[in-house]
């Protein structure tokens, strides 16, 4: 087991590696680069030349990015090109943010999906089950970013009610917070949960026709005991699969919804480094963005083990 | 500067603005309007040892000689009179207003983060906006209440920093400052602070936005402990727009030395001081209880909250958490008023003119007559009615904001537009009866909807063209390298009427993105960034914009309407969606 965590860590490595590098060409392979973006309406071609050297662009893209590399491995990831600041800080005052949004979304998701799927499915065509798959279906269809503008616009309609405009820590003061992102999280926590409740629908559907369902039905096991030992945990399997594999989904999803709810995260930052071609503000974003969804993947994989033990003899 | 060039156009990334043209763009030049129009005639008028023509205005934006405080009568021809304090609203319009009450913290906001705090490198509007509240100049507009956005007197330089000034002679100009004026760390204000400021403005590097401006000037020293002079190389029209334009701000030269720049620091002589700042998030400034204007500024503060989605902007709005909206279209402004009925609107020209640029240096539009018949093909009156629903007028050539200046619409050439026969005739002419096919770059944020309804216009006559959508940088860069046939996009005015023809028109200007003007007009603008005298140089500038309007080198879209909304307890609000008139805010109180 242990090796095998190690070697997947090991595996991270060369990933970002080659990712930082597709990254670093690819961002300066989009029309319209950070000069002309700061020059704004200025075509002089001499003024674009002094500014590219006072930026350090105007070296061989290879040579800057060796250049880059070579403080990035010494844990510097440089300044913004705009704000100057420091591009670590700028994603360590961000990141708690997206993590915060991603992580109540995910609770509320799972709240919502895992008990209604259990559900849906244990009274197959009922209309419980039909009401669960209204709902999951209307949250598969409606976009997230849709939901947070409706979800924004009509209280302040109705009821002349909206959000902070300004985001506080949780740890500062837990109520403003928690008021800020309610509504952030129920736009992106609710098409979440649609896919996930599906999910667990067509899975307990299918655990309840194996064999050992029925075979511990027939030895009188309790109906709650089975649902819970029985078909919940196994039914559940895939259905953590594919939620680590969504879990990424928060850190780039959430990029329209921080910015309705104006909650400075992540996906926020990231979405202004591409409008301005802020190349190394934008380098260090996808790297970190990289790294966590690396390290989802292999936290679902050793999941697996935990929930299924065939997967942990093997 | 978070930049929304996204082409998705979802409600939650789209800069939606009454106009392609968000408010950012617009301001972000440096939009100077019709100030150097106004100004002009106070520098012709007197030759040697002149002083400002201080103005107030009544409510009907007419302009009116004021008395001033200390006695000097403002007039344009005095020799050397005593400017007083800078205008604010006659007493009259206080009292139908109330009297204003200290006190309150308005909530407002900005759509970005300014890139940085440096009040001399970056011509941001976010920037001038919050700068613009913490910095002084040694002029500034007159902007204030009863002094709109479209007044005259809202674009007359008057004493801000400088208590007046002397041309000694066409090419010396001396400034002499207000006495006991700090900053917001206590120091005082001094000859040495200002020269360092304007020189450091004036600085050769791509970063300092606004070095152009100042091209003709040759030295600025303090001369004495509280007079700075200005040494031209040769005469200069625009100097003193130039000087009161918001961003020409002073800061102090130890705080300069000693950080090196400004970025992060605010430290000016203006109404407010910046308290606190979180990026992203929000602005707090605080009164600044040592400002040299008497009992002003009302407010205790200011929360400006940085809110770049449109939807977020307006709940916020609808539910009280901020003060003011701006600017609105029409059916934003619906829905505000079925909330708060009792909202206060005021309608405004934006500042800018928009248009489909030609690329004279591709075939077919080298050719004028295509061109010609292009701005035929155009009725404005349906841009009007589609796009602006109703709210708007026909211009072309300069912006309708260089009031005093602009000729009007029916006067210019080809004012019969549109008229599809003649258009036909034109193409006719230039080989191309059949029509052509083209492609319009575009961006949304950049008149996109009126180049959509061009694009049917031009159908008429034969011309096809598709919009092609792009994403602003990438926009940006064709824009700039020429790389188009057609291109919609907005100009936004600067300073000078000079400022705004030359630079978009001089065929060796820096926004000259189409191969525009010719020879004769370039010998055109010459004249007139030399001529002092004011009547001679409206004639010229008459010239101009009728070459403008004949030569079609942009087919001009006409200008419409914007609304900015504040609850009924914001008083004193002014609507000008161009901070670099310097608005400050020091005006605005709340009655609650």
């Amino acid at each position: 087991m242990r090796t095998y965590v190690l070697r997947r860590i090991t595996l991270i490595i060369p990933t970002i590696f080659l990712v930082s590098i597709v990254v670093f060409a690819l961002i300066r392979a989009i029309p319209g680069d950070v000069v002309t973006l700061m020059l704004q309406d200025s075509k002089d071609p001499q003024q674009a030349e002094q500014l590219r050297q006072q930026l350090g662009l105007d070296k061989p893209v290879v040579i800057q990015y060796g250049i880059w590399l070579e403080h990035a491995v010494q844990g510097d990831l440089g300044t913004s090109l705009w704000t100057k600041n420091s591009v670590a800080g700028e994603i360590s005052r961000a990141l708690p943010v997206t993590l915060e949004l991603a992580i109540i979304s995910m609770l509320i998701a799972s709240l919502l999906a895992i008990p209604f799927g259990l559900i849906s499915a244990l009274m197959q065509n009922r209309f419980p089950d039909y009401l669960v798959r209204v709902i999951s279906i209307t949250g598969l269809s409606i976009p997230n970013f849709w939901l947070g503008t409706l979800l924004i616009m009509l209280p302040a309609i109705w009821f002349r009610w909206s959000p902070p405009t300004t985001y506080v820590s949780i740890f500062a003061d837990p109520v403003q917070n928690l008021k800020q992102f309610m509504l952030p999280s129920l736009s992106l926590g609710y098409g979440f949960s649609a896919i996930t409740m599906r999910l667990m629908r067509s899975e307990t559907l299918e655990v309840m026709r194996q064999d050992y369902i029925r075979t511990a039905q027939a030895k009188g096991l309790a109906s709650r005991a089975l649902v819970m030992r029985h078909i919940l945990r196994n039914a559940l399997i895939p259905v953590i699969t594919v939620m680590g594999a969504q879990a990424r989904l928060f850190l780039g999803g959430a990029v329209l919804i921080e910015q309705i709810f104006l909650l400075p995260g992540l996906g926020r930052l990231t979405l202004w480094a591409i409008q301005v071609r802020d190349y190394p503000q934008l380098q260090a974003n996808i790297l970190i963005i990289v790294i966590i969804t690396l390290l989802l993947n292999l936290l679902t994989d050793l999941s697996y083990g935990w929930l299924d033990p065939r997967v942990r003899l093997a | 500067m978070g930049v929304v060039g996204h082409q998705t156009k979802s409600p939650s990334m789209g800069d939606e603005r009454p106009r392609g043209l968000s408010r950012r763009d617009l301001l972000q030049r440096g939009a100077l309007l019709g100030a150097g129009a106004l100004v002009a005639p106070l520098i012709a008028a007197c030759g040697g040892g002149s002083t400002l023509g201080l103005t107030t205005t009544s409510e009907s934006g007419g302009t009116q000689p004021a008395a001033t405080s200390e006695g000097g009568s403002g007039s344009a021809s005095g020799t050397s009179g005593t400017p007083g304090t800078s205008a604010s609203a006659s007493p009259s319009e206080q009292q139908a207003a109330g009297q204003p009450k200290k006190g309150g913290t308005l909530k407002w906001y900005l759509p970005d983060d300014p890139p940085d705090l440096d009040p001399h490198m970056q011509t941001t509007s976010s920037l001038q906006w919050v700068l613009g509240m913490c910095y002084n100049g040694l002029l500034r507009y007159n902007v204030g209440p009863g002094n709109g956005p479209e007044s005259e007197a809202a674009a007359t330089p008057v004493p801000d920093l400088a208590t007046k000034y002397e041309n000694v002679d066409e090419l010396t100009y001396v400034f002499h400052l207000r006495q006991g004026v700090k900053f917001h760390d206590g120091t005082d204000l001094t000859a040495e602070d200002v020269a360092y400021s304007l020189n450091r403005i004036r600085t050769d590097s791509p970063e300092f936005q606004r070095a152009y401006a100042f091209t003709p000037v040759d030295s600025v020293e303090a001369t004495t402990p509280d007079s700075v002079t200005i040494k031209l190389k040769e005469p200069y029209a625009a100097l003193i727009n130039e000087i009161a334009a918001a961003y020409t701000r002073i800061a102090p030269k130890h705080v300069i030395e000693e950080k090196g720049d400004m970025k992060q620091v605010v430290v000016g002589t203006g109404p407010f001081k910046l308290k606190s700042y979180q990026r992203g998030q929000q602005m707090v400034l605080e009164r600044n209880d040592a400002y040299f204007e008497p009992d002003t500024p009302y407010l205790d503060g200011i929360e400006i909250a940085i809110m770049p989605d449109n939807s977020s902007q307006l709940a916020a709005f609808n539910s009280h958490a901020i003060d003011i909206y701006q600017p609105a279209n029409s059916s934003q402004l619906d829905t505000m008023k079925k909330v708060n009925p009792d909202i206060v609107v005021t309608e405004y020209a934006p500042m800018g003119l928009n248009g489909i640029g030609c690329n004279t240096q591709v075939k077919p539009f080298d050719d004028v007559r295509v061109r010609q018949a292009l701005w035929y093909a155009i009725d404005q009156q349906k841009i009007i009615d589609i796009v602006y629903a109703g709210h708007g007028s026909k211009q072309r050539a300069v912006p309708a904001t260089y009031a005093g200046w602009v000729v009007p619409y029916d006067q210019l050439p080809m004012s019969d537009a549109p008229n599809i026969d003649k258009a036909k005739a034109l193409l006719k002419e230039a080989g191309y009866a059949d029509g052509f096919k083209v492609k319009c770059k575009s961006v949304y944020r950049y008149s996109q909807k009126e180049a959509t309804v061009a694009a049917q216009l031009f159908k008429a006559i034969g011309v096809d063209m598709e919009i092609v959508d792009m994403e602003y940088g990438a926009f940006l860069t064709a824009r700039n390298t020429g790389d188009f046939d057609l291109i919609a996009f907005a100009l936004a005015p600067f300073g000078d009427i000079s400022d705004f023809t030359a630079a978009l028109y001089g065929t060796t200007a820096s926004r000259n993105y189409g191969h525009w003007g010719d020879a004769d007009l370039d010998a055109l603008l010459e004249k007139g960034d030399k001529e002092l005298d004011v009547d001679k140089r409206k004639a010229i500038y008459a010239d101009v914009q009728k070459m403008l309007a004949e030569r079609c080198w942009v087919i001009d879209f006409p200008e419409d309407k914007l609304f900015d909304a504040v609850h009924p307890y914001v008083k004193g609000f002014v609507s000008a969606q161009n901070p670099e008139r310097g608005l400050g805010f020091w005006h605005i109180w709340l009655d609650k």
